[in-house]
């Protein structure tokens, strides 16, 4: 797998993209690459580049939304293919 | 669920129950841009008939109206003032989830469920000294 591709698969209730406020899904974009891409390997990769590929991932349905209702937890995981 | 409230919005709820009360605390504290005006309906200086809503109908389950005179209740509250929060992004997810096909019943079902048990739930001392327990009162 990418090392820029969400990496964990995770459990949890599955929020389709589409129909989350895009200012939010932006922000938690931004969020997650934030928390999860702080390598300084990937200083070649801009904020923006980051939040593109993950968007990216989201419409290619290969990354998705899942919320854990018992830690009240987002996170952005890898789709099982 | 509806459009997306006016703000501000006004949040009526029981000051007399410490649960509803813990909640609506932690929305004031994060409201730093004054998006909620609060109302504790157990108050006797609440006046329900201004809002031509009765006490037991307020009672029943949370109501906000925003700045248009739109009411949202129970689970329609709750969105509307997660909407008060734009940057947070758990309210957003929160806010979506609960507009989702099967989660969107059962969120109803369940604040329906805490309605009807909110009465039997421990009741506010503290701030309730001389009768009123509003939200960020002190002594």
């Amino acid at each position: 797998m990418n090392r820029e591709q969400p990496d964990q698969n995770e459990e949890g209730i599955e929020i389709p993209y589409e129909r989350i406020n895009p200012d939010t899904l932006l922000k938690m974009i931004e969020e997650f690459v934030t928390r999860e891409w702080a390598d300084p390997a990937d200083s070649g990769y801009t904020l923006e580049d980051k939040v593109a590929q993950v968007l990216r991932q989201l419409e290619t349905h290969t990354a998705k939304v899942v919320f854990d209702a018992t830690t009240e937890t987002w996170n952005i995981v890898a789709s099982r293919q | 669920m509806p459009n997306a409230p006016t703000f501000p919005i006004t949040v009526f709820y029981d000051g007399s129950c410490s649960v509803c009360s813990a909640e609506i605390e932690h929305y004031r504290r994060k409201d730093h841009a004054g998006r909620l005006v609060l109302i504790d309906i157990s108050s006797p200086d609440f006046k329900p008939e201004m809002y031509s809503i009765s006490q037991q109908t307020f009672m029943f389950e949370l109501h906000v109206i925003d700045r248009k005179g739109k009411v949202y209740k129970g689970i329609e509250a709750f969105w509307a003032i997660w909407q008060a929060f734009p940057a947070a992004t758990l309210y957003g997810i929160m806010g979506t989830l609960v507009t989702l096909p099967v989660i969107n019943p059962l969120a109803r079902l369940c604040y329906k469920g805490f309605a009807r048990i909110r009465r039997y739930l421990p009741k506010t001392k503290a701030d309730c000294a001389d009768g009123t327990c509003r939200i960020g009162k002190k002594g």
